[in-house]
């Protein structure tokens, strides 16, 4: 990533979590459907959003042998595994803190926080995605329980590949509140398919 | 953007000591398949290469590093 530039990746993830809703599933594949994503990814992930919400637009992009609903199942899938993953933790071992690595654009506490009461998200990112991410969903929110749901967030921005990437998190994260005698449910999602063998910084 | 693996294993590492017990690590690493995927899909031989590298032989730190997290 450049430093001062959101992620492309962050940007294409977030927005077919959004299209993602328009696969055919029944029940939909995501069950809290993410409507920040395509907004915080821009063009050209708008107006793939804008051409989506007609049914002409859907048989043309996403038919059968579209390569982007087989992307949009991929996000969907993975998606509704790390939400089920969450839901799980909060249920069974207690979790009453989720911090989320290289969140991205990712909504997910603005999905789950409603359903989520009283759990606090952290969300670590490079700078530029999160300062980026922030200043848009404030943009978006449009009422009283989406304003709740993002105070539930407090974000922690960090760059992973500088040297002490990992201490600076671990500094910021108790300097927001973080708790280190709480359970915690850790998220790192779509890690592999971008790591590489050496240090990038 | 990529993501060098040093980077995912101190930062594995640095939450292992600062979250408590009963915390639970979700994470798609070394068996997230779609890496292999995607890079065969879209003819990248050498990224192909590179994970499937990760999937077999590279993933051991990480997997330690989550497991003692998991367990710990």
């Amino acid at each position: 990533m450049r430093p001062k530039t959101t992620s492309k990746t962050a940007a294409l993830v977030a927005a077919f979590r959004t299209v993602a809703q328009f696969l055919p599933s029944s029940p939909p594949i995501v069950e809290h459907a993410d409507r920040y994503g395509a907004s915080l990814a821009g063009w050209p992930y708008t107006w793939l959003h804008y051409a989506l919400q007609h049914p002409a637009g859907r048989a043309l992009l996403m038919g059968r042998a579209s390569p982007l609903r087989a992307l949009a199942h991929r996000i969907a899938l993975r998606t509704r595994e790390f939400d089920d993953a969450l839901l799980a933790a909060v249920k069974s071992n207690g979790v009453r803190q989720v911090i989320i690595l290289g969140a991205g654009l990712d909504a997910r506490p603005m999905r789950l926080a409603p359903v989520l009461p009283g759990v606090r998200f952290f969300e670590v990112d490079h700078p530029a995605t999160q300062k980026h991410k922030v200043e848009g969903l404030l943009a978006l929110i449009t009422t009283r329980e989406e304003l709740v749901a993002l105070n539930q967030v407090n974000y922690v921005a960090v760059d992973f590949e500088q040297p002490d990437g990992a201490a600076t998190m671990s500094a910021l994260l108790v300097d927001r509140g973080f708790n280190p005698r709480v359970p915690t449910c850790v998220i790192w999602e779509g890690a592999s398919t971008i790591a590489c063998g050496v240090r990038n910084g | 953007m990529y993501l060098s693996m040093p980077a995912i294993v101190a930062t594995v590492d640095a939450l292992s000591s600062l979250c408590p017990k009963r915390s639970v690590l979700a994470m798609t690493y070394l068996v997230d398949a779609g890496g292999i995927a995607q890079s065969a899909l879209s003819f990248a031989p050498l990224r192909l290469l590179f994970h499937i590298w990760l999937r077999f032989w590279a993933g051991e730190p990480v997997r330690h590093h989550s497991q003692r997290l998991l367990t710990k």
